[in-house]
């Protein structure tokens, strides 16, 4: 089951390999009322059989619905609507010979690869020691070169480990959501945004200060391809995590959950990783015609047993992709997940409570997937797949910094952020709060204060009494 | 050449056949920065230092493709007398290294993107609704409306809707406008709201006060829905694109494909080609970009639809008229390959030497000096961004509404459009709604333009009514 063998070719071998979908078991018969089963007469045993199943409803959006339809229709008519809608189920399929089986690239090109080819050093103009560049000229820099968190710039692992790099933060700007697409300016916008690495006021502790941290400029991606680029971003992310820094990774679209949390998990393959998927969309619906998306991150690392569905939860959920059958396979995959519709019943208060509590429960290094959505829109318009009703910055900023607080922290990635669609300045300022609630969490634990829920006293009260 | 039959034979395969049909192609698929260059000399001061590199490694030094890492043989020299024997040796292995990586790499990289054949839902993207789902109705576009002419629902021009070829043949439709929502532009991306933001701006099919004509007088439009598109594949989507512009075409309606990406050109104008045949087929391309990018890994985006049509040989580089390039390629040897495949293009350099007037009467003739049956593809950033803000790969400089309205009514005035379409409208990028109504007075120009010529009008025609007051005769004697 388990899939863990270190530096594979991500894309060559696993996604040859596709998940296996669910066979979805023909559900005994539906018992179709007599005063429809009386107009049937003309169809054949076959047919009659297949209105009993499940299939109708991939085209027909109810039960009720397809015997409103059948009971309007006359014998003649139903004959016709049932023979297409089996063609309609059956035209969902793969048609040999008419449908590509595969998306065919150009080999031939000189330039196939020339998008990830990392140059080496001795190409440069001139050479450096290796160790984090600083590109500021002033002693207390405001502004200049925008990067993540005003970090000093680490482009080569060598410069990691000189700086002894506690964490390192990369853009990867892919663009395939399945929602709006922007990622391809997210990594420079959060840059440009400068509001991470500084003094968090609720503890007290300046993240910027205590933690070496760098920008470690962008891994490149593939524009056209999520497929191309998978084993690209996965070497990236593992030379990374091998030198010991945390990577900070800066999406891009959820789909990179994929190479990215099986480099962090590659990186210490005996270890198993708690991965906290903070989010509108539960991100795991069935494979389809395509090997990786947005859509299925999860399900493809939780069924190719990169991590356990036991070692995932899930936090924010309210899309409407995911249906009953999906909390159903969470359910059967022992995920965690605390939906928007818990927090409803019970209160954030409480549900943080549990989720604090599940995270550390196994003791395992965390890692952190945080989809921008898990924000009400209000707080992140710029969300790719922006669901209304969800959590606001004042619930997530405390959950982010306990949990980087109170458990090692192993990465964090920041996923769909759309800058576009913002035309303020709140999302971009949202999300670096967001990256600075972690690195303060994280600070603090480099600080050696691990105690529960601490905020700095002289922060939560006045004293005058 | 020859494989231009087997490519028509595989209409159903299109995208297939992209891979089989361009291996076999002889047009040189070669890289702009990598043209032939001379051969560089090294000064004999670096003899000593060269001495130790093997053969290859000086013939990659005197011919190889040196000048993505040195830009001039003088940067070379430099930075090789700069470097001490055994770094000149690192150095020169370094390049020859990245320069072979760049390559396919045998045995670890992906020759093709897999698909998962197996998935019940392969085609669940695309698939059509029976016709039998639905009570029965008589063939023929739908009205919507309430009130004469709309009801609220917005549809492109407020026409009434078609969904299937029966519908386009009982309303004996003369345009067809459809939506193609394809998002995978390789710029800012959104353009999966362009045909929404076209339906939502209204202001099409309305009365035109410079012809006093109103398109939705003169022709039977309808609004053909969108075409489904798989967003995760460019390549998927040109298949069922293709299928949907043939079509609408092969009823005799004119499709009016409102995009999404440029890579539409590619089904778009491969499904005129199919329906009209070979050789019956000019292409204006209006745009800031050329769109014939070469040497790519992916077969198709929206940098080379062109090439692709090209290689496919769906129609030749003396097919196209280009107007409105200013983008930073092609480079002066992109330019030279266009030459000899006989491209036609009107830079915006031209412009800037020539003037617009001038320009406009050239581009006007080459199209008439062939009379054939036209396509046009109209980029929106053609425009200059101030008009159109909302496009994934604006670029500075280009045409204003004035000076683009009048060429696309005169150009669907004077020779049998076949097709339209307008791509790249990407609204998110666009707060106002400047790029939707300059979107739409493009599409509308065209629309007057297919009405003139129904109606037997001149392509210049202006009515006189409205281009003078008559108080005076101010322009007559103006002329003597």
């Amino acid at each position: 089951m388990t899939h863990r063998t270190k530096r594979h070719l991500m894309s060559a071998l696993a996604l040859a390999v596709f998940v296996s979908v669910h066979s979805s078991p023909l559900l005994a018969q539906a018992s179709i009322p007599a005063d429809i089963r009386s107009k049937l007469d003309l169809l054949t045993q076959e047919q009659v059989e297949f209105l009993g199943t499940d299939q109708p409803l991939r085209v027909i959006a109810s039960r009720e619905k397809l015997y409103q339809d059948l009971e309007r229709r006359t014998p003649e008519q139903i004959e016709q609507y049932v023979s297409d809608m089996i063609d309609a189920v059956e035209a969902h399929a793969y048609r040999p010979g008419v449908d590509m089986a595969m998306i065919p690239l150009n080999p031939e090109s000189s330039r196939f690869n020339s998008f990830k080819v990392v140059h080496p050093e001795i190409l440069k103009e001139r050479l450096r020691e290796p160790g984090p560049v600083n590109v500021h000229r002033y002693i207390n820099q405001w502004a200049g070169i925008p990067t993540f968190a005003g970090a000093p710039v680490a482009v080569t692992p060598e410069d990691l480990i000189a700086g002894n790099v506690d964490v390192a933060i990369a853009g990867i700007p892919q663009s395939m959501s399945s929602g709006s697409r922007d990622g391809r300016n997210a990594p420079n916008v959060i840059r440009a945004m400068h509001v991470a690495g500084n003094l968090d006021v609720y503890a007290m502790v300046d993240p910027g200060a205590v933690l070496n941290i760098v920008d470690y400029g962008d891994i490149a991606v593939d524009r056209m391809s999520l497929e191309r680029g998978l084993d690209h971003v996965y070497d990236m992310v593992l030379e990374m995590a091998d030198t010991g820094a945390v990577p900070f990774l800066i999406g891009g679209d959820h789909s990179l959950m994929y190479p990215n949390v099986k480099a962090v998990q590659m990186s210490d393959p005996d270890q198993a990783l708690t991965v906290v998927h903070l989010g509108a969309n539960y991100n795991a619906e069935r494979t389809r015609a395509h090997a990786i998306s947005d859509r299925d991150a999860v399900y493809r690392l939780i069924t190719e047993g990169v991590i356990d569905g036991s070692d995932l939860i899930q936090v924010g959920l309210r899309g409407s992709q995911a249906s009953r059958e999906s909390f159903e396979w969470l359910r059967e995959n022992e995920v965690r997940y605390y939906t928007m519709a818990a927090v409803e019943a019970n209160g954030w208060q409480e549900v943080m409570a549990s989720i604090i509590e599940q995270a550390g429960g196994a003791g395992n290094p965390l890692y952190l997937s945080l989809d921008v959505s898990v924000l009400d829109p209000v707080e992140m318009t710029a969300a790719g797949r922006a669901v209304p009703n969800g959590l606001t910055i004042r619930e997530v900023t405390p959950l982010l910094r306990r949990l980087c607080a109170e458990n090692e922290v192993a990465g964090l990635e920041l996923m769909d952020f759309a800058p576009m669609l913002d035309l303020s300045y709140v999302s971009a300022m949202n999300a670096n709060y967001m990256l600075n609630a972690c690195l303060t969490g994280i600070a603090m634990r480099k600080q050696g204060i691990t105690e529960e829920n601490y905020l700095d006293p002289t922060a939560v009260d006045h004293g005058q009494n | 050449m020859k494989t231009k039959t087997t490519c028509k034979s595989r209409v159903s395969l299109a995208a297939l056949a992209l891979l089989l049909c361009s291996l076999s192609m002889p047009l040189v698929a070669q890289d702009d920065e990598e043209e032939e260059r001379e051969p560089i000399e090294f000064p004999s001061s670096l003899d000593e230092k060269l001495s130790t590199l093997t053969e290859e490694e000086m013939e990659f030094l005197r011919t190889g493709p040196t000048r993505r890492f040195a830009s001039t043989p003088e940067l070379l020299i430099e930075a090789l007398e700069k470097r001490t024997a055994p770094e000149v040796r690192a150095y020169v292995d370094a390049m020859i290294w990245v320069t072979e990586q760049e390559t396919f790499q045998e045995g670890e990289d992906l020759d093709h993107i897999p698909l998962n054949t197996d998935s019940p839902d392969f085609n669940a993207y695309a698939v059509r609704r029976p016709r039998s789902f639905d009570p029965d109705r008589e063939p023929g576009p739908i009205d919507l409306s309430r009130y004469g002419g709309r009801s609220g629902i917005p549809t492109f021009a407020g026409a009434p809707i078609a969904l299937t070829p029966e519908d386009l043949i009982a309303g004996d439709v003369d345009v067809a406008i459809v939506g193609a929502p394809l998002n995978m532009g390789s710029g800012w991306r959104g353009a999966q709201h362009g045909p929404l933001a076209l339906r939502l701006i209204g202001r099409l099919g309305g009365n035109d006060q410079y012809t006093q004509i109103s398109p939705n007088r003169e022709l039977n439009i309808v609004d053909y829905g969108d075409i489904a598109i798989d967003q995760d594949s460019t390549e998927r989507s040109m298949q069922h694109v293709r299928e949907v512009v043939r079509e609408i075409a092969e009823t005799g309606a004119v499709p009016f494909i409102v995009g999404g990406d440029h890579s539409l050109e590619y089904p778009n104008v491969a499904a005129l080609v199919d329906v009209y045949g070979e050789d019956n087929l000019s292409v204006i391309h209006f745009d800031a970009h050329y769109d014939v990018g070469r040497d790519r890994a992916h077969l198709i985006d929206h940098g080379q639809p062109i090439y692709r049509l090209l290689a496919d040989g769906h129609i030749k580089g003396s097919d196209y008229i280009q107007v409105g390039l200013r983008s930073g390629s092609p480079s002066e040897s992109g330019y030279e390959w266009m030459r000899e495949q006989g491209f036609k293009y009107h830079s915006m350099a031209e412009v800037e030497r020539y003037g617009w007037d001038y320009v406009l009467e050239r581009i006007l003739s080459e199209a008439k000096k062939d009379g054939r049956k036209l396509h046009i593809s109209f980029d929106v950033d053609v425009l200059d961004p101030s008009y159109i803000a909302g496009t994934g790969t604006p670029v500075s400089g280009g045409l204003t509404p004035r000076e683009a309205i009048p060429i696309i009514r005169k150009l669907c005035a004077q020779q049998e459009v076949v097709g339209f379409d307008i791509v790249e409208i990407a609204p998110e990028i666009d707060p106002t709604y400047v790029t939707s109504l300059h979107s739409a007075a493009i599409v509308q120009a065209c629309l007057i333009g297919i009405s003139m010529r129904k109606l037997g009008f001149d392509p210049d025609y202006l009515n006189p009514v409205t281009i003078d007051h008559a108080q005076d005769n101010y322009h007559e004697e103006n002329a003597q």
